[in-house]
């Protein structure tokens, strides 16, 4: 078993690396996320003053010290060689490019300043300093704890960590109530399908999951909106379709539950097919096995079978892909939260998109991945808890 | 094997191939990516080397796969279906101009007169907002669906081949070095990327192209690992060595003897994979990402529409069909191909 969870964390190593390095050289490389461009918006940039920029961002040192320090960004501690001799100063736009503003509490330690000193951050209007968690020093190095640095919205100057930060309630609210759903419909289906197979809710529960993965899911959305907003606004008197944005305002005549069971119904569908599919799959598939067989041979009830016997091993599978679908729904819904306009962090990168504010995009991107990486590493390597086989020695392979 | 090997394959397989679902990537959810194992790969795919062994007997292949196929109505009608919109969208320029006026462009003298039109005989759907014809915008929309869901898992393929051939024929670091990189690709669902890449490219530069490239590029590691684990299988055969013994070279092994025996997952998984293109397609043009106007996109009829919604559910209500017909026609075919190609993969 710990092999086996040795190997998951082994595996996922390179895969943060990969993905943290890839991610980089989008925001770097690609043309329209140029930080240079970014810092001017669609202006000309005169060359000598871009030159200035490009070297006090940093951009012109090599590739992986750049990159190195992109991941100590993204990392809730943060290590800088510090130098208190140096005190920070102010260039002529307003900028601080000094190595100090880091350690202005950190005792100094004397010495000589290193070339190439750290920009901790620049940004047009503001300096945000780190170390709002604690910091320490060790020698020259200054330590500190911290959110992860994620750059500044262009259109407010608000740190884009805090604005995902506000909307990500939002989203975790959203994939609660879609994952209760899912584990629900799902799994009933699933369940009825399977010992019924072949009946008229075995026929009903394939057909409507094979629709149900071939959905586009924005276009449900608006559907189901169109149907329980519209259609049936009298007798729902105009709940479900409501924007949450008004939720709490003069417009918002219902509990907050309501304005939750169309995006939840929205987001959980596809995944609520899949599991119904699996469910049914794996439970046909344990049916058959010898042991159930000699449950049944013992003379013990249906009922006993499927639930002390059956389900035991048919679930497994499903609670996995329930977990990675949990974690993947804790990514942010960007479709289901742009058709109800659910303030989570899916629409907060939708709206960044629309309004060309960057650094939410990418920022936002970046948590999703970093949300849907962790959340797979976990459920991999409770897959070993879950399953005895694994459990009892076994690799898994 | 014995039963409680067999049981724990079986799990695993139905794992990796319930994550590695085409279609899945697209929903809402933006879901976790498919980490499927390669040694998982590799077990799905014993079985269907050794069908194909029995299967030799005179009749081709592809001569059997076609006869069962013909026998499945629900892939014959998906196949109708899809024959008929190729036929549609690649005509579309013949035809429904003529029939309902030119679709992409607005006609200014007409445009306010013919918006919003009920369906009539020379509209059977309707018309849109700027006057367009509804069915001429959605036969449109076709070739651009079917442009981006074939272009992409195209790109995907042959990547995805060459890199699984590297890696199943050449074990050791050039087999561990492309593995390790599918597990990055497949860590994280690829629309998000897609989206990332889109977003950050200049508005201008938006469109057709950078879609099918950011679908396409990116979707190539589960056909790697899918057509690694066929390989690995395939290679043991013995008329692989017999091969090798008579002195053929890596290229003659890999292209007469192992690759026609160990495509047929790969052409099933793609066939699936298109619907799954499309509907990435149509998120991402929904989001204002993907197709610009004047181009037409079922996803972006989708935005459009959704302001007039309440008074025109119709706008909404037609493209989105399309996607679901076209979307499960390829899945169904996929499904139809899975059994006529006698591949071991479950839904």
């Amino acid at each position: 078993m710990f092999q086996y969870i040795a190997r998951r964390v082994l595996q996922f190593v390179p895969v943060f690396f990969g993905v943290t390095l890839i991610l980089f050289l989008i925001a770097n490389y690609l043309p329209g996320a140029d930080p240079v461009q970014l810092k001017f918006g669609e202006k000309a940039i005169p060359p000598e003053r871009k030159a200035q920029i490009v070297h006090q961002l940093g951009l012109d040192r090599p590739w992986y010290t750049q990159y190195i320090d992109y991941l100590g960004s993204l990392s809730l501690v943060h290590m800088t060689y510090y130098d208190g001799s140096a005190p920070a100063t102010t260039t002529a736009d307003g900028s601080l490019t000094a190595d100090g503003s880091v350690a202005l509490v950190v005792p100094r330690v004397p010495g000589p300043v290193p070339s190439g000193s750290v920009i901790i951050h620049v940004s047009d209007s503001q300096i945000v300093t780190r170390g709002a968690w604690g910091r320490f020093a060790i020698g020259p190095l200054a330590i500190e704890f911290d959110k992860p640095d994620l750059g500044t919205s262009l259109a407010t100057g608000r740190p884009v960590i805090d604005i995902l930060g506000q909307a990500y309630p939002y989203t975790v609210e959203l994939a609660l109530a879609a994952i209760l759903l899912e584990i629900f419909f799902g799994i009933g289906a699933g369940i009825i399908s399977a010992v019924k197979q072949y009946s008229f809710w075995d026929i009903l529960v394939t057909l409507v999951s094979s629709v149900l993965v071939s959905l586009p899911v924005f276009w449900l959305g608006i559907m189901l909106q169109q149907v329980f907003g519209i259609w049936l606004k009298n007798v729902t008197g105009g709940a479900f379709y409501l924007p949450p944005l008004f939720d709490g305002s003069p417009g918002a005549k219902f509990p907050h539950f309501a304005y939750l069971i169309l995006p939840a119904i929205t987001l959980a569908s596809v995944s609520t097919a899949y599991a119904a599919r699996i469910m049914r799959s794996q439970l046909l598939e344990v049916n058959g096995a010898d042991y159930i067989r000699t449950a049944r041979a013992k003379g013990l009830s249906a009922g006993a079978v499927l639930w002390k016997h059956a389900m035991k091993n048919a679930m497994i599978p499903v609670v996995t892909f329930i977990g990675l679908d949990f974690g993947a729904m804790l990514a942010g819904a960007i479709l289901t939260e742009t058709v109800f306009n659910w303030p989570g962090i899916g629409w907060t990168i939708y709206k960044a998109i629309v309004g060309k504010d960057f650094p939410i995009v990418f920022g936002g991107v970046t948590v999703v991945l970093f949300v849907v990486m962790f959340v797979n590493l976990i459920v991999d390597v409770s897959y070993a808890f879950l399953d005895p086989r694994i459990r009892y020695g076994g690799t898994g392979e | 094997m014995t039963m409680s090997e067999h049981d724990k394959h079986e799990r695993h397989d139905e794992r990796a191939l319930v994550e590695n679902h085409p279609v899945r990537d697209s929903r809402a959810g933006l879901p976790a990516g498919p980490p499927i194992t390669e040694e998982l790969a590799h077990l799905h795919n014993d079985a269907v080397a050794d069908r194909h062994d029995n299967d030799a007997a005179g009749r081709t292949l592809w001569g059997d796969a076609w006869r069962r196929l013909r026998r499945n109505r629900l892939a014959l009608i998906a196949l109708i279906w899809l024959v008929l919109m190729v036929t549609a969208a690649v005509s579309a320029d013949l035809w429904v101009s003529r029939l309902f006026g030119d679709p992409a462009t607005i006609n200014s003298a007409t445009a306010m007169s013919n918006r919003l039109l009920s369906p009539t005989l020379a509209h059977p759907l309707g018309t849109d907002t700027m006057g367009r014809d509804m069915l001429g915008r959605l036969i449109y929309g076709a070739r651009a669906s079917l442009t981006v869901g074939l272009s992409a898992v195209v790109i995907s393929v042959v990547i995805g081949l060459l890199l699984g051939a590297l890696s199943g024929f050449y074990p050791g670091i050039t087999d561990s070095l492309i593995m390790r990189m599918t597990d990055i690709f497949l860590a994280f669902p690829y629309i998000l990327f897609c989206i990332l890449i889109l977003a950050m490219l200049p508005t201008s530069a938006r469109g057709i192209g950078p879609v099918i490239l950011s679908i396409g590029l990116l979707g190539w590691p589960s056909f790697a690992r899918l057509f690694r684990g066929s390989v690995l299988s395939v290679k043991e055969n013995d008329y692989v060595d017999a091969g090798r013994a008579i002195g053929a070279s890596d290229s003659r092994l890999m292209f007469r003897h192992i690759m026609p025996n160990a495509i047929a997952p790969v052409i099933v998984y793609a066939t699936m994979s298109i619907g799954g293109a499309i509907l990435t397609e149509a998120a991402l043009s929904f989001l204002g990402l993907g197709i610009q106007p004047p181009e037409i996109s079922w996803g972006r009829m989708i935005t459009d529409g959704q302001r007039l919604m309440d008074t025109n559910p119709g706008l909404v209500f037609w493209p989105g069909l399309m996607i679901i017909l076209t979307v499960v026609s390829f899945t169904l075919l996929g499904d139809g191909l899975r059994d006529a190609l006698d591949v071991k993969m479950k839904d």
